[in-house]
């Protein structure tokens, strides 16, 4: 009985090889799509989960608003975790963490690393690692012990039996391994390679509640309800904050909350940070719980798309087998059997998609692991349940469409006995209009979202950056060169080489350093700004535009208490007149505006630019030496920079990067996403055109008698194709209408993610429109076109 | 004398010319499907006098509807000629062929094949559409000749409402909303009683009185007593022509 089933749905498939192939492919790419979509979610979902009791742990941040400037992050003082762990009951542990970049040593083996962090003795009570060797409680209990990962034990001692060695940090502290951990995991917001007691940490002991550059995880007892614990939280604000705030910079806490402003503590779920915290200071590249919603929405429309195709498909196909069906019925196969060919067919079908599905996974997986920027894996035999729902999935798409196709075609008469029943039903066209109805409107919706998609990229890319990104090489560990003025002068006595500037920062890397500054006309107002020390040739080396005034100058002396900002920094001043202003930074002395920078874009898009400050030369730590060369021979200008390097410099590891790399990587996540997106959104358009053919081969197939009739009556080829357009082209018009609201709202919010965005213009869903309705135009015309031609008898005959 | 013979042979031959509609020459059609191949027509030679009521019998499967939609214009032939109002359409492309029948032949089928989306009235209206006539003008000839076919009340129905005579009547309606100089019809009466058929087959006799050539194909002898002609075919082959009395008939009706 199955076998003879089989059989028969076999020879079908056979017989109507171009449906088959249609309908096979359709839901294979649709299946293939959300299955690696559901991987990329299912891995984005999957941060921090790894950690035991992750449900139980939080990490602190900071939310305030002081005038013009609001902020909010995870930023926290030295004395938080002590007082928590003191005052609070319900925080079993406290962990501090603060990073740092250093270079470390082990004989020959010289890197600079910048995943080493100072982190509370209690870390591993929280993080959880897997221990290769040492011991969790006692690895981070002395002063100078160090726990290293698996990988860092490989780069700088060959292998992992490293307990007991020792590592030179920055050339003359000796750390010694305590332990050494398998590496992180990929699926984790904290990356680390190396772990260093945090008492090490010079400011370690530094009471003072507004110096707030670190982070604390905690970890709360049991039962403990969130929003309990950040009320609690904030009675540390009164206890604390408001007194440091009245010694430090004379404020009063509640005159300063009556004005409108405020200082909150909060706190994040540990497993939240990942698609949930965008600070400009996350310990690591964080997803988006955004791009997650979308793509799950994306994998679910292809699926819809997909099934809906499938069911239309199959349905065009089985009027063509209505008389067969007819037959068989008329020689007493029952309605069951007749259900269940047709439900067995349909599930077979599905499952052959899901196979080539799976296949085209396995292959396309490495390629979307480049355009997501991370490794997916599907790894069924880890993941069993994934395989079993992604079969679920396909038997329940074939389940469904064929139930669907085996009703309506079980319920053709096999003679005309009623008069009633010559029409098809209003239900059924207004199900088949609503199937196309949707088809179109998620179509079209993605056309406009692609469309904005796309504009956006280009946006980016052709935005004026404010600097000049090709031919700049950046040295790191400038700061360790002998003498930088005479290397500075040696290297551009090269011809290839036109000039170089040492600085604490280039754009790209303005992360750090928020200070206050404040007018000099003691303007109680607190301004946050970004802040770089440069050397007088930082605007000539990286073709900084200036707006007013003057760049730096070697021989004017009193430049030393002078300074430029950037347009947005006249703008958070509220200057008119910029130049000669005098601001003064903290309590130290008053700084002079010489000049006035344009914006430079050194941050992804989706972040406003900050106010900058440019601090004349060695106003802070500086260790970037940027240099511009002529373009062409990369190669030799690196050959001659490096062997000036070793000239001026005793093991210190020579390290650079390409400023438009550096740049490129700021996109890159923006960029991948952007463009997974297109590719899946062109993807799920182009199951919906093969959709599209079905239903209208299938709607040519239930119209056949009708064309008969209508060119018996006179009508040409042109009117029939005309008329099986109308109907779609007024659909496809309630479509856009249908989308065109839901794409503009949907894509504005997202737009709104980047502070610098390109418009969502009209032509974006004229396109988008314009496009559906040829795309939706010419498949019809082909498919009608046949029909349209033949002679009028061959579909009278049709019955 | 000889030349006078000459022309007056010449003279009758062009009247005969004029006066006969439909001619078509050893005509064949084959159908072939994967399996089989179907003669369905064999050397079929046949003449039909504008104005003329003629009708074609034969056992099923003999192809009279075969024949009847090579006729209408509706099927090609597979070899022979036919020539259509002094027109070879043979060779005619499925374009050409639409450009001659619309408006010059109606059809009535046993099936009706009235649009089941449409009203009686567009169903009528249809073909003026395809004429490019305006929607005043359609609105009068459909109201006229729904009147005349007493279905009038029924405008606004839809097939399904409609008894299979009002079907029939509305089919007709159709066809002879045209003016039409040929009306073909397959087993016009197959699925009607006997009362609706014979209001049918008067139907028919009145049209060809004012002068329409009708062509039919019928099972039954009694509607074949209408025609002046009966046209007996078997196996694809004509195999015998009753007159059944002297053609009479005064206005024929203009060429186009
Ligand atoms: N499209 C077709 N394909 C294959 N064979 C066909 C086709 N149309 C007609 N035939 C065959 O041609 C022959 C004549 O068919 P036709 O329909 O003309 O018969 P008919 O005389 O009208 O019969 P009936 O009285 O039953 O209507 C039949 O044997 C039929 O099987
Ligand atoms: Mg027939």
């Amino acid at each position: 009985m199955i076998w003879n089933n089989i059989k028969i749905a076999f020879r079908n498939l056979w017989r109507d090889k171009i449906f088959s192939l249609i309908n096979i492919s359709g839901l294979a790419i649709g299946l293939a799509c959300c299955i690696i979509i559901f991987l990329f979610v299912s891995n984005e979902l999957s941060y921090d989960k790894y950690h035991k009791d992750y449900q139980q742990i939080y990490r602190l941040g900071i939310e305030a608003k002081l005038g013009d400037m609001e902020m909010k992050g995870p930023f926290t003082s030295n004395p938080m975790a002590p007082t928590l762990l003191s005052e609070f009951p319900e925080v079993e542990e406290a962990v501090r963490i603060n990073r740092s970049s250093s270079i470390i040593q082990n004989e020959d083996k010289i890197f600079s690393e910048n995943r080493i962090f100072w982190v509370d003795s209690t870390f591993f009570k929280l993080f959880s690692a897997n221990f290769i060797s040492g011991n969790p409680a006692q690895a981070l209990n002395e002063s100078k012990q160090m726990v290293i990962t698996k990988s860092m034990a490989l780069k700088f001692f060959g292998n992992i039996e490293a307990i007991g060695k020792s590592l030179k940090v920055n050339q003359n502290h000796d750390y010694t391994i305590s332990a050494v951990i398998e590496d992180c995991p990929p699926n984790t917001h904290f990356q680390f390679d190396f772990l260093i007691p945090y008492f090490d940490y010079p400011q370690s002991r530094d009471n003072f509640w507004l110096n707030d550059g670190k982070y604390t995880y905690v970890k709360l007892k049991k039962g403990t309800k969130q929003s309990d614990f950040d009320k609690k939280l904030n009675t540390l604000v009164t206890n604390y904050v408001a007194p440091a705030l009245k010694s430090a910079l004379n404020i009063n806490y509640e005159d300063m909350v009556k004005a409108g402003n405020y200082y909150r503590f909060y706190s994040r779920p540990m497993s939240d940070i990942h698609l949930h915290s965008h600070s400009t200071f996350e310990l690591g590249n964080n997803g988006d719980i955004l791009n997650v919603t979308l793509f799950t929405i994306i994998a679910i429309l292809i699926l819809v798309i997909a099934c809906i195709n499938f069911t239309n498909l199959s349905t065009a196909r089985s009027s063509k087998r209505a008389k067969e069906i007819g037959v068989r019925k008329s020689l007493g196969s029952s309605k069951t059997r007749l259900i269940f060919q047709f439900l067995f067919e349909s599930i077979l079908l599905s499952l052959i998609a899901f196979t080539i599905a799976m296949i085209i996974v396995e292959f396309v997986l490495p390629i979307t692991s480049v355009l997501i920027g991370k490794e997916l894996s599907s790894n069924y035999i880890n993941n069993p349940h994934l395989f079993f729902i992604f079969l679920g999935i396909s038997i329940a798409t074939g389940l469904l469409s064929g139930t669907y196709a085996a009703f309506f075609l079980s319920s053709f008469k096999p003679v005309k006995v009623l008069k009633g029943e010559l029409s098809k039903g209003k239900n059924n066209l207004l199900l088949r209009k609503s199937l196309v109805i949707f088809q179109f409107s998620i179509s079209i919706f993605l056309f406009i979202a692609t469309f904005t998609v796309y504009k956006q990229m280009q946006f980016i890319q052709d935005k004026k950056l404010g600097f000049e990104k090709e031919n700049v090489l950046v040295l790191k560990n400038a700061d360790k060169i002998s003498n930088i003025k005479s290397f500075k002068e040696r290297i551009q006595s090269y011809p290839g080489i036109i000039s170089s500037t040492f600085a604490s920062a280039i754009p790209g890397e303005f992360l750090n350093g928020n200070i206050i500054g404040r007018k000099a006309d003691l303007d109680p107002n607190q301004y946050s700004f970004r802040r770089i020390s440069a050397d007088e040739d930082y605007q000539k080396t990286l073709h900084l535009e200036l707006v007013e005034g003057r760049f730096f100058n070697e021989v004017i002396a009193s430049d030393s208490s002078k300074v430029l900002i950037n347009e947005a920094g006249v703008k958070e001043l509220g200057l008119t007149n910029p130049i000669e202003e005098v601001i003064a930074r903290g309590v130290t002395r008053p700084l002079t505006i010489i000049g006035v920078v344009k914006d430079i874009h050194g941050d992804t898009f989706r972040n406003k630019i900050l106010p900058l400050i440019i601090l004349p030369k060695d106003s802070e730590y500086q260790t970037r030496l940027a240099i511009r060369y002529h373009a062409g021979n990369k190669n030799a200008i690196l050959g001659i920079i490096k062997k000036e390097w070793n000239n001026y410099t005793t093991n210190i590891p020579f390290e650079y990067y390409h400023l438009n790399n550096l740049i490129h990587d700021l996109h890159k996540k923006e960029y991948a996403t952007m463009r997974t997106f297109s590719a899946f959104a062109c993807l799920s358009i182009l199951i919906a055109i093969l959709g599209l053919l079905g239903l209208s081969s299938y709607t040519t197939e239930q119209r056949i008698k009708e064309i008969g009739i209508r060119k018996t009556l006179g009508s040409s080829v042109e009117d029939i194709i005309k008329m099986m357009n109308k109907d779609f082209l007024q659909w496809i018009l309630i479509s856009i209408l249908i989308s065109s609201p839901l794409a503009y709202f949907f894509m504005s919010k997202w737009l709104e993610n980047f502070a610098y965005r390109a418009n969502l213009d009209i032509w974006i869903f004229i396109a988008s429109g314009l496009l559906s309705i040829l795309i939706a135009i010419t498949t019809i015309s082909i498919q009608t076109w046949k029909a349209a031609n033949q002679n009028p008898v061959e579909s009278l005959r049709y019955e | 004398m000889q030349f006078y013979l000459a022309r007056q042979l010449a003279l009758e031959k062009q009247t005969y010319k004029l006066k006969i509609m439909i001619i078509t020459k050893d005509l064949c059609k084959v159908f072939r499907t994967e399996e089989v191949e179907t003669s369905a027509l064999h050397d079929v030679n046949l003449h039909i006098q504008r104005g003329e009521f003629a009708a074609i019998m034969g056992p099923s499967g003999c192809g009279k509807s075969t024949l009847l939609n090579i006729i209408g214009l509706l099927d090609n032939p597979s070899n022979g000629s036919y020539i259509f109002n002094n027109t070879d359409v043979t060779k005619k492309s499925e374009k050409q062929r639409t450009h001659f029948r619309k408006g010059n032949i109606g059809f009535i089928f046993q099936s009706f094949n009235l649009i089941d989306e449409l009203t009686v009235f567009e169903n009528v209206e249809l073909p003026l559409i395809y004429m490019g006539l305006t929607a005043s003008k359609r609105k009068a000839k459909v109201n006229e000749v729904l009147d005349r076919m007493n279905i009038s009340h029924r405008a606004k129905h839809y097939p399904q409402q409609l008894s299979g005579g009002q079907q029939q009547r509305v089919a007709i309606a159709r066809a002879v909303v045209t003016d039409p100089n040929l009306i073909l019809a397959d087993e016009p009466t197959g699925n009607l009683d006997s009362s609706n058929g014979t209001e049918v087959m008067e139907l028919l006799k009145e049209l060809n009185h004012s002068g329409t050539t009708v062509v039919m194909v019928t099972h039954s002898v009694r509607d074949s007593e209408y025609a002046d002609r009966v046209i007996h075919l078997f196996d694809g082959k004509v195999v015998s022509e009753n007159k059944h009395k002297q053609i009479k008939r005064e206005p024929i009706k203009e060429e186009l």
